[in-house]
């Protein structure tokens, strides 16, 4: 019994995940079952249609800033809240929480709104700065919880023996922490990599990746977008995954 | 090592640390010298941490000054102190090998490659750790640890060395033995431990003098012997060693001072005291149990009392009795060829002591 629910379940999340997979390899322009020539056709032009491969760099330049950025932001914030004690830091913890909670569309707008009265003009700042919000949230607590079982003896033992506060981090924090790092950044890139809606807000005449989709999906789903779709998948699955584990990764070494 | 650094010596001036409402460190005053080998000793809490800590740069004072061979070092942070600290912790880098943990203080100096790892191989030869070099911390026993923090502070030549509790991790037969090879280490090297202790043992066995802490203050330093056959206060009595600490009243002052105890029902002789009471202070005095005789012997003695016997207990070496003088509670310690002599549980023994062996300190409750 319980094994045909676990199949359900399996099968409710990845059926139309694998939809895309499968009829991204289809030789048919139109989504049709069965499938009776496969192709990698659909591949070489995604790969080859120049607009779909500036949003997708586009998308490339916007997801590793937005992974640094939140991850060295994130670490910063961290190791303040992890070392010291103040009333209120569960408030503050919470708040943290709050981009993680509000309706990306609801955000989108406020950010939107926000920008266009500052007159900030839109481009990929725009995306990397609203990507970035999500992703301090998310780096701040992953590295919240590999920090509050960091011992800061370490750090104190490096400055008694001669380390500046900046050598010590280098030489001492950052190597201990730096899965949680790692996780944070690979976890802020997917999520920058995977985001449709702020970005569509904020982007203007630019595009990321799944805005791009987003607007051809209008005209019609075409193989093409599958196989680009798949592309993305794949990508942010791994990322997502290897995020996963290093977030998770004994936190036991220092 | 190549270059020998001269040992320094550390003062506080009225130092002051608080936490909040707490104040850690209360007014703080002492000049340890150059080369010696002061403890800090006192209960948990007591502040023996925060002190440390101030010298070595983690916490600043409040208020007042710590010099360093004469000159202020609170504006100094720790990364450029000439101190170096074995922590309570450990603290030693998971992620690097021993010998990389004693490299780093080298390192950070910006000392030859080559002339880092003659260093290394004389520093684990001082702390008996040869060839261990290339484990990795967590591949060591706690003793080993314990060595290579020591190593890793000493490597670096720090002018003096601050240790926190550094053997409260280890186990009895393993600290005793490690609080001889530390006292060997300070022999060779000569230069200033400041060591941090809550074991009273501990700080008599090592130090040239201990630093007695008490609520965030210095109650007295002095040498151990000093410190035990002349303790300042109530607290300094019972902490180092054993006391009988007895609320007594000034009656005479002058040639041969006295006092009443026991609800004033009893009169004590006692030698000049070191500072000076006036008639009807309230006072303590203290007494050691293994001054005090038991038996016919202890009539010859200044002070002599009858003791009613309300407890033998045998402890080793030796035999603790104790019992009720005029209804105040008193203990001794004997031989346990002396006890076998005398003593019943509710007997009536004499019991008795000399003037010199009391010792008067302010009354604390
Ligand atoms: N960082 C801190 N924040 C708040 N209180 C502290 C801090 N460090 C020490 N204290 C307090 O100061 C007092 C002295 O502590 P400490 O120096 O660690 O004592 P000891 O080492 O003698 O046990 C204690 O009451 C302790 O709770
Ligand atoms: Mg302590």
């Amino acid at each position: 019994m319980l094994r045909v629910y676990a199949v359900l379940i399996f099968a409710f999340l990845y059926v139309p995940i694998l939809t895309i997979i499968v009829f991204s390899f289809g030789e048919s322009v139109y989504p049709t079952l069965p499938i009776t020539d496969w192709t990698l056709e659909w591949y070489r032009t995604a790969l080859t249609d120049s607009q779909l491969l500036e949003a997708l760099t586009k998308s490339l330049i916007i997801a590793p800033l937005v992974g640094f950025i939140s991850a060295t932001v994130g670490l910063l914030a961290a190791r303040e809240l992890a070392r010291r004690e103040f009333r209120g830091k569960g408030l503050v913890l919470l708040v943290l929480l709050g981009p993680l909670l509000v309706p990306l569309i609801v955000f989108g707008l406020g950010l939107l709104l926000l920008f266009s009265s500052l007159d900030v003009p839109s481009s990929i700042w725009g995306a990397v700065i609203a990507h970035s919000v999500f992703g301090i949230s998310l780096s701040t607590l992953i590295l919240y919880s590999r920090l509050i079982s960091f011992r800061e003896s370490l750090m104190e033992s490096a400055a008694d023996l001669g380390a500046a506060p900046a050598r010590a981090f280098f030489e001492v924090m950052l190597p201990l922490v730096f899965p949680a790092f790692a996780a944070a950044f690979l976890l802020s890139f997917t999520l920058s990599f995977d985001e449709f809606i702020v970005a569509w807000f904020v982007i203007g005449f630019d595009t990321t990746l799944p805005v791009e989709i987003w607007g051809r999906l209008r005209y019609g789903i075409t193989p093409e977008i599958n196989a680009i779709a798949t592309v993305v998948l794949l990508v942010s699955l791994t990322l997502g995954v290897l995020g996963q584990k290093l977030a998770s990764q004994r936190k036991d070494e220092s | 090592m190549s270059q020998e650094r001269q040992p320094a010596g550390v003062s506080l001036i009225d130092v002051t640390r608080r936490f909040g409402d707490v104040e850690a460190v209360k007014n703080v005053s002492f000049d340890i010298e150059a080369g010696e080998f002061v403890s800090l000793l006192g209960p948990s809490g007591c502040g023996k941490t925060t002190t440390l800590r101030m010298i070595a740069g983690f916490e600043y004072p409040d208020e007042g000054d710590i010099t360093l061979d004469g000159k202020s070092i609170v504006a100094t942070p720790p990364y450029r102190r000439d101190t170096s600290m074995v922590f309570q912790d450990y603290a030693l880098f998971p992620h690097r090998s021993v010998a990389q943990n004693l490299a780093f203080g080298l390192r950070m100096r910006k000392i030859p490659k080559d002339e880092i790892r003659a260093k290394i191989e004389t520093m684990l030869e001082l702390v008996e750790l040869p060839g261990l070099g290339d484990r990795k911390p967590d591949q060591l026993s706690g003793g080993q640890q314990q060595r290579v923090a020591l190593g890793r502070a000493l490597i670096v030549d720090p002018a003096v060395l601050l240790l926190d509790e550094p053997l409260g991790a280890l186990d009895l037969q393993l600290r005793k033995q490690m609080q001889l090879e530390l006292k060997r280490i300070h022999r060779e090297i000569g230069i200033t431990f400041i060591y941090v202790t809550h074991d009273q043992e501990e700080a008599i066995t090592m130090s040239d003098r201990i630093a007695v802490m008490n609520q965030g203050s210095v109650e007295q330093i002095g040498p151990a012997t000093e410190i035990y056959a002349r303790p300042e206060t109530a607290f300094v009595a019972e902490f180092i060693g054993d006391a009988n600490v007895l609320l007594a009243t000034v009656v005479a002052v002058g040639e041969k001072p006295t006092v009443t105890f026991a609800a004033d029902t009893l009169t004590m002789e006692v030698a000049r005291p070191a500072r000076t009471f006036s008639e009807r202070d309230v006072v303590s005095a203290v007494v050691r149990p293994e001054n005090v005789s038991i038996g016919p012997d202890a009539d010859s003695f200044d002070n002599v009392y009858d003791m009613e016997v309300s407890e033998v207990i045998f402890a080793g070496s030796y035999v603790r009795i104790h019992g009720l003088i005029g209804g105040s509670p008193l203990w001794l310690t004997t031989t346990v060829s002396d006890a076998s002599r005398s003593n019943q549980v509710g007997s009536r023994v004499r019991v008795g002591w000399d003037a010199g062996d009391v010792v008067l300190v302010e009354w604390k409750s």
